[in-house]
């Protein structure tokens, strides 16, 4: 029989604990991290399909990449039957790759996850000759995180109960679709006994943990895809009630796209200059983390070439392709995210990135921040309020609000709870491990 | 880019938050003085076009370019065509393996030709020379390169002759190895001997000549100068002192460092983008003291040097410090007693893993070893002394 872990597949860290039932071990399993037991959801596979996450892959994709030799291949991808009402003609496909690529990098695999079901269901990727389906993707994620787990403490891990947002998706369907494929990739990897919990619950067992009276308690569990809300009733062995529970697909990973949509996208020109539409096109890729690296190949080094030839903003385009040419999307992402955090704890700060060619400079305070997510943060309370609705309570009957997750600890959000709860009745959790630890608890209890 | 309305929205955090405003004044003091600086260098260079300046440049660079490719065509026996040129796809990784050659010259201009092994599979003799080498006479010099280069033979005078390798006669390895069956490409003129033969067929890929004197005194030349170099057969001698005398030359990139070795054993590290264009001493030699070897030191590979009894001193290039100063001799590579007991530096070089070595014998014997089993071993057995040692790279 072997060990049993709390794990939190976030869509941005994720993290490993265990419990003895009585103490939880938050296992510091990227060494290379400034916090060893946050593990980046970031996935880089090699082209000999060895898959590598956290700070490992961040490291090995930027050693792998940054300044290398491309080139651009044709390869056949299949062909398509055109049909008309005299006539059947069948045409190859072909399409261009690098074939000198190292590797893949994958992150926000969670929200692949929200992705699935639908018209516009995400399924898989093809890296180099395999194609990775969203399963396998997650797996390969969870096989190195239980492997790091297993080799940190010197036995093997058998059972695990994994956090899940309160909605995967508003559809009941690919609600249950996701959870099934999150149960399919944990079952890959190799654990045998496999729950889940919700997030927010989870951080309320963790909270739990320091009550020594009753209370009623809010969690808001607000990280990189999801903001879930819970409201319960804890410290109470004999009541243990879950009045309510809410959430809404708004993360830190929209925060991002709306900074690059409202403040990067026009240092490339879009809304200022007349671009023709396959530029355009190539512009509004850039928020989508999948497509931009899928970016860089000679048709669209064509397209920009003949625009910058042409003058339309020449020096726009150029920043657009040295982007794109030069491996940078990563770095770019990544500024981004960093301009975020930062302004939790200050008023301004920039987003630059100089390199390659690449002049980018903005700088970016919170007023502008809170002004471009203004309509997130409208939808955010909308949810509060509604999910406080169905709890039957009133914002005065709550005794504690507890925030957790990394998007808490964005002032407008801690203002927001504080304005409708009142300010000391607000307190921050660890905001990356109280998930997993309380996931660890609830690993523990049922193992009992 | 700044536009009114992100200024209105910085006055208006500095309202809301008034913390901000410091760091805001930071941030955008910092970027327009960053620009200003850009400002600047941007004036300059519409000076420079308005004036022509950068047009002239241009076209000397032009014509270096054209100089370059003359010498590409050439090594490629003149089957390089434009549409080869136009259709320039990236190569494999792995490089072709192509015919070496090694190159035997005296200051008397005398080059004896030999082929190379196209892939060397066993350490060990390889060649006997008739003439007995004598320690005390003018040194023979060793160059292994490959058969398609391209050589600038630079004399004393400060004369500079290019002649494609494949050119040089090849001496016949089945008979006795002398200087009556030498080649003389260029015969010396009176009172100039020849300094070295340096290999330039990647001359478009440097960014400057690096000519070092045997006392130790270096003179960068910028390679756009290449044309003008060429055209009039005529580099300069690159020494300040009567007694000195042109000693080599090699092609350098601004990223490289360039390592000078002496004949008593010290080493000197030099930053190549910061060498002076004028002549000047780099390397405070000792008065019996003289360079052995200059060269550059190519990242990711080792400093290989070789003292007459054979012993081997091997370094890696990583921790290497760059001198900062001119004045000094610069690292020891051998101990103070030692060098009191007579060793001295016969060859030195840069070297990889896959590379071989040639070592030319006191007894005339050439000899070929791996340079992986060099540092190994940290020796090249020898029945008498080494004269000379040069490394052919893979």
């Amino acid at each position: 029989m072997g060990l049993k872990i709390g794990l939190d597949f976030g869509t941005s860290n994720s993290g490993v604990a265990i419990s003895d039932g009585s103490q939880v071990r938050l296992l510091p399993l990227d060494p290379l991290s400034a916090l060893p037991e946050v593990v980046k959801t970031i996935l880089y596979i090699t082209r000999d399909y060895r898959p590598y996450i956290g700070q490992e892959a961040v490291g090995l994709y930027y050693q792998h990449n940054v300044g290398r030799l491309r080139h651009y291949v044709q390869k056949w991808a299949g062909e398509i039957d055109y049909r008309g009402a005299d006539m059947h003609y069948v045409r190859d496909i072909f399409v261009t790759v690098d074939e000198l690529q190292p590797g893949r990098l994958l992150q926000y695999l969670k929200t692949a996850l929200r992705k699935v079901g639908g018209t516009a269901a995400y399924t898989g990727t093809q890296i180099f000759e395999r194609y990775y389906s969203v399963p396998d993707l997650v797996h390969a994620y969870l096989s190195q995180l239980k492997q790091r787990a297993e080799d940190y403490l010197g036995e093997p891990v058998t059972g695990v109960t994994l956090g899940r947002p309160v909605k995967f998706s508003e559809n009941p369907d690919h609600d249950h679709q996701a959870e099934q494929i999150l149960r399919q990739a944990a079952e890959m990897a190799g654990f045998q006994q496999i729950d889940f919990e919700l997030e927010p619950v989870a951080a309320a067992l963790y909270y739990e943990q320091t009550l020594t009276h009753p209370q009623n308690v809010l969690i808001f569990d607000f990280g990189g895809g999801t903001l879930d809300i819970a409201i319960m009733r804890l410290g109470d062995p004999h009541h243990h009630q879950v009045y309510a529970n809410g959430g809404i697909g708004i993360a830190g990973s929209d925060f991002d796209r709306a900074i690059i949509e409202g403040r990067l996208l026009p240092h490339f020109g879009r809304g200022q200059v007349h671009y023709p539409l396959e530029v355009v096109e190539l512009i509004e890729a850039v928020p989508d983390w999948m497509a931009l690296p899928e970016l860089s190949t000679p048709q669209v080094r064509y397209s920009l070439e003949q625009a910058i030839l042409a003058g339309s903003a020449p020096a726009r385009l150029n920043t657009l392709k040295s982007l794109i040419f030069n491996d940078l999307a990563f770095s770019f992402y990544n500024q981004v995210e960093a301009a975020k955090i930062a302004l939790s704890s200050q008023g301004a700060t920039l987003i630059t990135l100089a390199e390659q060619g690449l002049d980018l400079w903005e700088l970016y305070t919170r007023a502008q921040f809170e002004l471009d997510i203004k309509y997130h943060q409208v939808q955010i309370e909308q949810v509060l309020w509604d999910t406080l609705a169905a709890s039957g309570l009133e914002p005065g009957q709550i005794d504690a609000v507890v925030k957790t997750g990394g998007s808490s600890s964005i002032p407008v959000f801690t203002e927001m709870l504080g304005r409708i709860f009142s300010p000391e009745r607000v307190i921050a959790s660890n905001p990356f491990s109280s998930v997993t630890a309380g996931l660890a608890i609830r690993a523990a209890q049922g193992s009992v | 880019m700044i536009t009114p309305e992100k200024i209105e929205e910085w006055i208006k955090e500095a309202e809301q938050r008034p913390s901000s405003a410091p760091l805001i004044i930071q941030f955008i003091a910092n970027r327009l003085r960053d620009l200003a600086s850009r400002n600047e260098e941007l004036l300059g260079e519409n000076i420079a076009l308005l004036t022509g300046k950068r047009v002239e440049e241009y076209k000397q660079r032009i014509i270096h370019l054209e100089y370059q490719l003359e010498l590409l065509k050439r090594q490629l026996n003149g089957e390089l065509t434009e549409a080869d040129l136009t259709d320039a796809q990236p190569t494999s990784p792995e490089p072709a393996t192509q015919p070496a050659s090694l190159l035997i010259y005296n200051p008397q201009g005398q080059v004896l030709r030999l082929e190379l092994p196209p892939s060397p599979s066993s350490n060990g003799s390889w060649l006997s020379l008739a003439v007995p080498v004598l320690p005390n006479e003018e040194p023979l010099r060793l160059l292994a390169v490959p058969s398609t280069e391209e050589l600038l033979f630079i004399f004393t005078s400060g004369r500079a002759v290019t002649l494609p390798l494949n050119r040089l006669p090849l001496s016949d390895q089945g008979a006795p190895l002398d200087w009556s069956t030498a080649s003389i490409p260029d015969e010396p003129r009176a009172g100039e001997l020849l300094a070295c033969l340096a290999p330039v067929s990647r001359l478009a890929l440097a960014d400057f000549f690096l000519q070092s004197s045997r006392r130790g005194f270096v003179k960068k030349i910028n390679a756009s100068l290449a044309p003008s170099i060429l055209a009039n057969h005529f580099i300069g001698t690159g020494i300040k002192q009567r007694a000195d005398r042109t000693f080599e030359l090699a092609l350098g990139r601004k990223d490289d460092r360039m390592a000078l070795v002496s004949y008593e054993g010290y080493l000197q590290v030099l930053d190549a983008n910061s060498l002076p264009t004028a002549i000047e001493e780099v390397m405070h030699l000792g008065a019996t003291d003289h360079l052995i070897a200059a060269f550059i030191l190519d990242p990711g590979r080792s400093l290989l040097v070789a003292t007459q009894l054979g012993k081997l001193i091997h370094r890696t290039t990583e921790n290497m410090e760059t001198a900062v100063s001119y004045k000094t001799r610069g690292t020891a590579l051998i101990s103070p007693s030692r060098r009191e007991q007579g060793v001295r530096v016969i060859g030195a070089a840069a070297a990889g893993e896959a590379d071989w070595a040639i070592a030319l014998h006191l007894d005339g014997r050439l000899t070929f070893h791996a340079i992986k089993d060099l540092f190994g071993s940290g020796v090249v057995p020898t029945q008498s002394e080494l004269v000379a040692l040069t490394v052919l790279s893979a």
